[in-house]
């Protein structure tokens, strides 16, 4: 892991959501949408706002890039780039070394005695 | 609220991006805004219009060039302090009527000034005592039929 990852700050829960529903294939923006509810199996929902308001930083950032229709009647898609995959990659690897640090210590924990 | 009216106004909030997000993104959003009203609720869309606008603007504001971050093409030479102010005087706004409309509802006040005529206790909403208040004085100021009756 290189040094400017380790300093790389948390994704938000929105800007992760849609980098895991890209990383199933280019999709178009309400696409994105519908992929992020089903994998929450709907506790999550993204509003329109905040779908954009994600994805054109994630574009700033040159994690996703957008492709545009060839003819009027096709919506643009959006695909996560290689530097996408390397942070969504470097996140979910973040996450797990956190889940398993905190089953550690779950497990580590003695029950308290109730008085 | 009809599916156009709602629209409408969910295209009127789309100016509080900024111009190069707006016709980036503008008619994605007006495009699917039906599907998402359907499934997340009209206000969920216009809070969320709200919210991302405002993080929007501050993303422009702090931009390094900000000539290329107008709230309106006709006010482009207004400051960044301007128009988050006004992104966020328009959240407020939505926010108002999101609790009025939500919490007691536009059309209960004839309901109130019928309930207080008729002598009956009225549960007074603390979000509105204004309301409330000048209801029950019209009332107080406007003599009843059985009143003006026992007058005769």
């Amino acid at each position: 892991m290189s040094a400017q990852e380790e300093g790389r700050p948390a994704l938000s829960p929105a800007a992760l959501q849609i980098l895991v529903a890209l990383a199933t294939g280019d999709l178009h923006g309400y696409g994105i949408i519908q992929a992020v509810a089903a994998e929450s199996q709907g506790r999550v929902r993204i509003g329109p706002g905040s779908l954009y308001d994600n994805l054109k930083r994630l574009m700033d950032q040159g994690w996703v890039r957008d492709l545009q229709p060839s003819s009027e009647n096709e919506k643009r898609l959006y695909r996560l780039s290689a530097a996408g995959k390397a942070a969504l990659a470097h996140e979910i690897s973040r996450l797990d070394h956190l889940v398993r640090q905190t089953k550690r210590s779950l497990q580590a924990m003695k029950p308290r005695s109730v008085e | 609220m009809s599916s156009f009216i709602s629209r409408e106004v969910y295209r009127r909030f789309l100016v509080l991006y900024p111009e190069p997000f707006r016709k980036e993104f503008g008619d994605e959003m007006l495009g699917m805004f039906e599907a998402c009203a359907a499934a997340q609720g009209f206000w969920s869309l216009l809070s969320d219009v709200v919210f991302s606008a405002f993080r929007q603007q501050l993303r422009y504001a702090s931009a390094p060039s900000p000539k290329s971050a107008p709230l309106y093409t006709e006010i482009g030479s207004s400051s960044n302090l301007a128009r988050i102010l006004a992104v966020a005087v328009a959240g407020f706004g939505a926010a108002m009527l999101f609790s009025v409309f939500t919490t007691t509802g536009e059309s209960k006040m004839p309901e109130l000034h019928t309930a207080l005529r008729a002598g009956h206790h009225v549960w007074v909403p603390k979000v509105m005592p204004e309301q409330c208040s000048q209801a029950l004085e019209h009332v107080r100021t406007r003599p009843s039929r059985a009143r003006l009756n026992r007058v005769k």
